[in-house]
């Protein structure tokens, strides 16, 4: 095995020491792929990948053993999400042409506490089925919502429109149907809890989601071939250094 | 609350994806609707884990004229039960139906995403399903009408994302 280990130290009663630096300005240089050292500063275990080019990881090549690295070198430091399994018939409508906010019903919301200020918080929201639960309106309009606020985030708009007794057996007395997916990126700002909230509607009326019409108020009640989830999902990622 | 991203698995298709079998969205009995389209397979790290799975195609419809509604379904393993479905009664209007479409007046994209909770460390697979309600469904063009090559291409992506529960 000689040769195959090279530690600081090997010790049968006290284990394996990695070698000590403190700041990659201090690493070995030219190191072999696979070299394994400890970081005294950042106390955390570094592996060389052999790519000094490598710009997902903030130490180039040098990879924090058990990090998980994604966007360009920002760390996922929190992640948490919330949503709907069940049909929700909504409430108040809501109109591209109203004047003040917030707009319609809120369908689901889910809080976060980002964990440093300067962090990005990437917000993420599906809503694979709704649609108007009566035929009186032609257009949906939602929003991603913070706290109390009366100004959203982002507002998403659609008009879609099913063709007019092309198909209405599932559709019951509603022939508009949409779906929403919306992502939005902020500054964390701060480290206070904070809770995000879908709202929206139809211009004329109520929005259902995780279904549409009256046939599909049930769903996914309607048996046991389908399950359905809004959601809306959080990721908190470190900010640029 | 769940933290750091454990690992990410995915699967990229860059040509025409073509499914024969027709999606209803009344069907009520656990037995998969559609054709299976395209899958990613992934083995948890650990059994707490959160798995976010997003399904994204830019250009997809009819593979001819023949429906007026479009429904996707996401399965675990070879359960029959879907764990995210959606349904579009998307409708180009006929009269101003554009001569690149051919035969086939639906196109749509789709972004559908779930959080899923296996409480397994045994791999999962993850299949994309879909369909029309009269036919079948094409990712990546519709009815043979496609993006020149000149242009680039589409890419119809499925991935699972690992979280830490």
């Amino acid at each position: 095995m000689a040769g195959d280990l090279t530690a600081g130290q090997v010790n049968l009663t006290r284990g394996v020491k990695l070698p000590n630096f403190a700041d990659v300005a201090n690493y070995p240089s030219s190191p072999d792929i696979g070299l394994l050292i400890f970081d005294s500063t950042e106390l955390k275990m570094k592996v060389w990948t052999g790519d000094p080019e490598d710009e997902t990881n903030p130490g180039g090549g040098w990879v924090a053993v058990g990090d998980s690295v994604v966007l360009g070198g920002n760390k996922s430091l929190g992640f948490n999400w919330g949503g709907l399994s069940t049909y929700n018939g909504g409430g108040s409508s809501a109109s591209i042409s109203s004047s003040s906010g917030p707009l319609g019903h809120e369908y689901y919301s889910v809080s976060y506490t980002p964990s440093s200020a300067t962090s990005k918080l990437f917000i993420s929201v599906n809503i694979p089925w709704m649609g108007e639960t009566s035929n009186h309106s032609d257009h949906f309009t939602f929003g991603l919502y913070k706290d109390s606020n009366a100004t959203a985030l982002a507002l998403w708009y659609a008009d879609d429109r099913y063709q007019d007794n092309a198909d209405s057996d599932y559709l019951g007395s509603g022939n508009h149907q949409c779906w929403l997916k919306l992502s939005y990126v902020e500054d964390a700002g701060s480290t206070a809890p904070r809770t995000y909230r879908i709202r929206g509607g139809c211009n004329g009326g109520a929005c259902g989601i995780n279904g549409s019409g009256n046939s599909y108020q049930g769903f996914p009640g309607q048996g046991t071939a389908f399950n359905i989830q809004s959601n809306i999902v959080i990721f908190e990622f470190e900010g640029e250094a | 609350m769940a933290g750091k991203i454990i690992q990410y698995q995915q699967t990229k298709i860059s040509t025409v994806i073509s499914g024969s079998a027709s999606f209803n969205p009344a069907h009520t009995s656990a037995s998969r609707q559609g054709s299976e389209l395209i899958t990613v397979t992934i083995t948890p790290q650990f059994a707490n884990s959160l798995m976010l799975v997003r399904f994204m195609t830019p250009y997809a419809g009819e593979t001819s004229n023949h429906s007026n509604q479009v429904g996707f379904a996401i399965y675990r393993n070879n359960e029959q039960t879907s764990i995210q479905t959606m349904h579009w009664p998307h409708r180009y209007i006929d009269s101003t139906l554009p001569s690149w479409a051919g035969g086939s007046n639906h196109s749509f994209p789709v972004d559908l995403q779930v959080v899923d909770q296996p409480n397994t460390t045994a791999s999962i697979t993850y299949r994309v399903y879909g369909g029309c309600r009269g036919g079948g469904v094409q990712l990546n063009g519709m009815g043979g009408a496609t993006f020149s090559s000149n242009l680039g291409s589409c890419h119809t992506l499925l991935y699972a994302m690992e979280i830490e529960g």
